[in-house]
């Protein structure tokens, strides 16, 4: 029995350091109409996977933000966490755009080597503490700190700008082209922040939804310019997952060496 | 012997004007083709004006179901580029959903506010979605300073052969 506990709760708790997994929230729709006194039911799955929304890990849903197009933060209506994917419902009674986001943890995660062994072993600790708690004979200490964004923005009739401002920590995508006006053959401009200044350099991957049905990944590869932007012209409608990140010195190298800063956002193209 | 004079006259007054003064206009002769395969739900239309810039400014004909908006967003580049701004405007143009037939949609190149046109290039848009069938989005670009022009759109899926006028321009 203890040992069962003990596999159900690894397995809910998906590594924040799986960087192999992208994480995602995908919304049942991104934009709605509605009559003004009508409440929109908007339901989204969250999993970790690695071909294009197809769910396969479970990431929980029970920290989702909501933040409304008035700017208040609030939460699901109710979540759910099965085998292959979480769920959450969200009712949307205000017009405007919303951001449905995973709260952002920071993480830390180190490796050392022990003498005679081959394998690296792996702390969830920072490197100080890792040095307090590992062997007299390990070598090699490195250690990061990650901090991944998984977003999504959903629009009640006529779209709004408050959610899309940036909070100035860490990596952030501020799209430029708003997310209800992202269509297909159209050219469509998102910008990079860190710590709320433009970053250039970013790496950004955006992949259509069903890479399982296609042999080729066909997936659309980015940098930042010197604005931290970048343009995209995508070639069909659909469901689209981006991924983007970049690695930066830490500031206190007693603690991590490098610091990880992902986004995972999905949005849809329209059609023309 | 009077009153019939007046009458004469105002008639008169009416053919002159209709041929000499011709208010400026565009009609589009729209038809909906008969489908007969699969489930049939009479389709939304929207037929619309943008400017070269692809702003909204005019909404001609907006043939909807009347239960709601839930479906409005179907209606995919008509509502991203004009419906969703705002349902009281929505609610104020809405009509019913029409049968298969032919249909004749006049404007007076005014735009949503009432104010005529600019002289410049505009494109009308015809978006026909129907519920279990398809969508087509057909549109012709035309220009206000170029005077009195026509053009013949091909029959889609959704849409029968279009017939777009502009007259009343020539000075």
């Amino acid at each position: 029995m203890k040992l069962r506990l003990v596999a159900l709760v690894s397995a809910l708790c998906i590594s924040p350091f799986a960087s192999s997994h992208d994480r995602w929230i995908l919304p049942s729709h991104y934009n709605v109409s509605a009559e003004s006194n009508e409440a929109v039911w908007i339901t989204s799955d969250v999993s970790a996977s690695n071909q294009v929304f197809m769910v396969d890990k479970p990431v929980t849903a029970s920290d989702v933000k909501v933040y409304l197009p008035d700017g208040k933060p609030s939460s699901p209506s109710s979540s759910y966490t099965g085998g292959r994917k979480s769920v959450f419902d969200v009712q949307l009674l205000q017009d405007g755009t919303y951001k449905f986001e995973k709260e952002v943890t920071p993480r830390y995660f180190s490796v050392y080597k022990v003498k005679g062994k081959e394998e690296v072993v792996r702390s969830r600790l920072d490197k100080k503490a890792t040095a307090a708690v590992m062997p007299k004979d390990a070598y090699e200490l490195k250690g990061s700190l990650t901090v991944a964004r998984v977003e999504t923005y959903v629009t009640r009739n006529k779209p709004t700008d408050k959610v899309l401002a940036p909070k100035g920590e860490y990596l952030e995508l501020v799209p430029i082209t708003h997310p209800a006006d992202i269509v297909e053959n159209e050219p469509a401009t998102l910008q990079f922040v860190y710590d709320g200044k433009p970053v250039e350099g970013v790496s950004v991957a955006i992949m259509k939804d069903g890479s399982l049905y296609r042999n080729k990944p066909e997936e659309i590869s980015l940098t930042s310019d010197k604005e931290g932007k970048v343009a995209m012209t995508l070639p069909a409608a659909g469901r689209y997952l981006l991924h983007a990140s970049i690695e930066r010195p830490s500031p206190d190298k007693s603690l991590a060496d490098k610091t990880v800063s992902e986004i995972f956002l999905t949005f849809e193209a329209g059609l023309e | 012997m009077m009153r019939h004079l007046i009458r004469t006259t105002a008639i008169g007054a009416l053919f002159v004007s209709s041929v000499v003064f011709a208010t400026p206009k565009m009609t589009v002769d729209l038809t909906l083709p008969e489908i007969t395969e699969g489930q049939y739900h009479r389709p939304y239309v929207a037929v619309w004006v943008e400017d070269a810039k692809g702003q909204t400014v005019k909404t001609l004909s907006l043939w909807v179901w009347d239960e709601g908006h839930k479906w409005l967003k179907d209606i995919r580049r008509w509502w991203r580029k004009a419906g969703r701004e705002d349902m009281s405007f929505v609610d104020g143009i809405a009509s019913a959903t029409r049968p298969a037939g032919h249909y004749k949609i006049d404007w007076d190149l005014k735009d949503d506010a009432g104010k005529p046109l600019v002289p410049a290039s505009y494109t009308v848009f015809i978006e026909v979605v129907r519920e279990h069938g398809g969508r087509d989005l057909v549109r012709q670009t035309f220009d206000l300073a170029a005077g009195d022009f026509s053009a013949q759109l091909p029959a889609t899926t959704e849409t029968g052969v279009i017939d777009i006028r502009l007259s009343g321009m020539t000075r």
